[in-house]
């Protein structure tokens, strides 16, 4: 199945199985998503476990931690990743601070299709997953496979704590394979995507599979491509154990450079693993520019493939 | 001004040329291919371009109109939002805001049934403009799909923005007669629902009454057609932009460059010479 089917799957799962699990988002009902998740589950739990809202994201967020705190477990959609800006001061204030004030839990899950690569322009194209890093309390997944991304979903789902699950939207219909049946949790842990010894590569979400390509035939290299998965929590020690492993790093970022997910893995690296290094760490990132809408300058902006392969081949003969 | 009524921006004067290339992502398009479709406005023409997240312009233009009301001119700032935006906080914010200091500001809530797929039911308990009088503000409903009505009423909320009287919520009532973008068959719309609106097509009734006005309809859509394939043609040879400046201009390095005054025509300028829309 596809990666966006395998979205759909792990929400029909828990759907199923737990009576607790609800969906909200605007136009997820009667449409079944802008990009069509949600198809077919209005029909099969009714409307009132797949509820079309207003378009009110800070409503959206608010109810679902309300319902969240009572025993619910809501699962919100963002029709675009873009618009959880609208909902920020809800997501960031009371539901990552809730815990830590009072020890009340706050089981919630935001689904947000995020992404550029298809013309989308500045509004719909962003990878806003570093706003939620910097605020305590949240914790931010990306999946770049099918499997992952039922099996982060459903994981997501049972945990306790605001889950921002990104979904890429260039991945929706573009990645394919056997995905299990019935309901199971990927740990909130980095995948190693491919093992090699002589560079590692940091990559989440759809950059993962740009690393992959950029990386199949680097002059007989042997290049390990790590998938991070989750963000936060950020698992450090399988960073630290590539890094220590291959002694270079290279990190790619479809986000704006500046603080993204990639600066952390970078000081991370710096911190615990600089005498490890036989090379300077090398970043390839979005630059600090809104995403464009022309193909041309989007292509400029976003990191391409023979990029990474430029920077691995560099860093290789260095 | 600012939202993405696209029949407002031709009406200021945007070159039909500038908004094919606009769509097409054409470096000679209104944002040079940094943004798309109606997500644009002319500066020069006084034309602030709006953002996806909506209502997100209702506070921007309430905050134009209070600078106008601070340098004491008389200007009024407008703009357009759908019925789906007004669930938004900015719409209380933007609304509360411009009555609180009677701004000259109009917000031209185009109610088209339909958010994307949600119909008005979902949206809201008790309409939009009926709200309007709760914040101090005038509400007034308009036949959306008579052209001569929403003019007169926009007129009737500029002049009462101009005497310092405040904000207007006008309720310009229509249909949308396609899906929410091309992917969108709009299998959500009953069929009654939309043949009832067909009958009532904004173009239709306006062709009918200036034909009643012995206004020759079929030579002038024909003269517009021509000039429309023609701009076309024209955008069609415009080059996309320079991938080498895409990082450019996310600061301003010079001089800020001002908004234009919005001169145009039906905006009553002309006629006051002072006012400006
Ligand atoms: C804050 C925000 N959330 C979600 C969207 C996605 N979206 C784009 S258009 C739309 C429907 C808007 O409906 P309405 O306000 O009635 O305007 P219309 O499109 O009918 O003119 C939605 C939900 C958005 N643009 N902004």
């Amino acid at each position: 199945m596809t990666y966006l089917q395998a979205i759909s799957d792990g929400l029909r799962e828990e759907l199923r199985a737990d009576e607790r699990v609800f969906l909200m988002g605007e136009d997820i009902a009667v449409l079944g998503g802008a990009f069509k998740v949600t198809d077919g589950l209005a029909a099969e739990f009714g409307r009132e476990r797949v509820i079309d809202t207003p378009l009110a994201e800070s409503a959206i967020v608010g109810t679902a931690i309300g319902a969240a705190v009572v025993g619910m477990r809501p699962v919100c959609e963002m029709q675009f990743a873009d618009f959880i800006s609208c909902g920020f001061d809800q997501l960031v204030n009371v539901a990552g601070k809730m815990h830590y004030r009072q020890r009340l839990a706050v089981p919630l899950t935001i689904r947000l299709p995020s992404g550029g690569g298809f013309s989308g322009g500045p509004f719909h194209s962003q990878n806003p997953e570093a706003w939620f890093m910097h605020a305590p309390g949240l914790k931010v997944v990306a999946p770049a496979t099918a499997s992952d991304a039922k099996g982060l979903l459903i994981a997501a789902i049972h945990d306790p704590n605001p889950v921002l699950f990104f979904e890429h939207k260039h991945l929706y219909r573009r990645i394919k394979e056997d995905v299990a049946p019935g309901r199971f949790e990927t740990p909130f842990a980095a995948r190693v995507a491919r093992e090699g010894r002589d560079l590692t590569v940091v990559a989440y979400g759809a950059m993962v599979w740009s690393a992959l390509e950029a990386t199949a035939d680097l002059d007989g290299a042997s290049i390990e491509v790590l998938d991070l998965r989750s963000l936060v929590p950020l698992d450090e020690r399988a960073i630290l154990h590539s890094v220590r492993k291959c002694s270079k790093l290279v990190i790619v970022d479809e986000a704006n450079a500046t603080c993204a997910a990639g600066a952390q893995v970078a000081a991370l690296v710096a911190e615990h693993a600089f005498e490890h290094l036989d090379g300077p760490v090398v970043r390839v990132a979005t630059p600090d520019v809104p995403i464009a809408f022309s193909p041309p300058l989007e292509r400029a902006l976003l990191p391409q493939v023979e990029q990474i392969k430029e920077a691995c081949r560099e860093l290789l003969e260095y | 001004m600012l939202h993405r009524d696209l029949a407002a921006h031709l009406v200021r004067g945007v070159e039909p040329e500038r908004i094919f290339a606009q769509y097409m992502g054409r470096a000679s398009g209104i944002t040079g291919g940094r943004d798309g479709n109606v997500h644009f406005g002319d500066r020069r023409l006084g034309c602030v371009g709006m953002v996806s997240m909506l209502p997100d312009m209702m506070p921007v233009a309430a905050g134009m109109a209070m600078a106008f009301k601070l340098r004491g001119e008389r200007r009024c700032a407008l703009t357009w939002l759908g019925d789906g935006a007004t669930s938004r906080g900015d719409f209380h914010e933007a609304m509360n805001w411009a009555a609180l200091q009677r701004l000259p500001v109009i917000f031209v809530l185009e109610n088209n049934q339909y958010a994307y797929s949600t119909p008005l039911r979902l949206q809201f308990a008790v309409d939009p403009v009926e709200r309007a009088a709760a914040y101090g503000a005038v509400g007034q409903t308009v036949d959306g799909n008579d052209v001569e009505a929403v003019f007169a009423a926009t007129l009737r909320a500029r002049e009462r923005a101009l005497d310092g009287a405040g904000p207007t919520l006008i309720e310009a009532v229509t249909m949308r007669m396609h899906g929410h973008a091309a992917h969108d068959d709009m299998r959500y719309v009953p069929a009654e629902q939309l043949e009832h609106w067909r009958a009532r097509d904004p173009i239709m009734l306006q062709q009918a009454r200036l034909q009643a006005q012995g206004v020759d309809v079929e030579a002038t859509r024909n003269a517009v057609a021509e000039q429309l394939d023609a701009a076309l043609a024209r955008a069609l040879q415009q080059p996309l932009p320079d991938p080498a400046s895409a990082t450019e201009g996310v600061f301003c390095e010079g001089e800020a460059e001002p908004l234009g005054d919005g001169q145009a025509p039906y905006s009553g300028y002309a006629a006051r010479g002072t006012d400006r829309v």
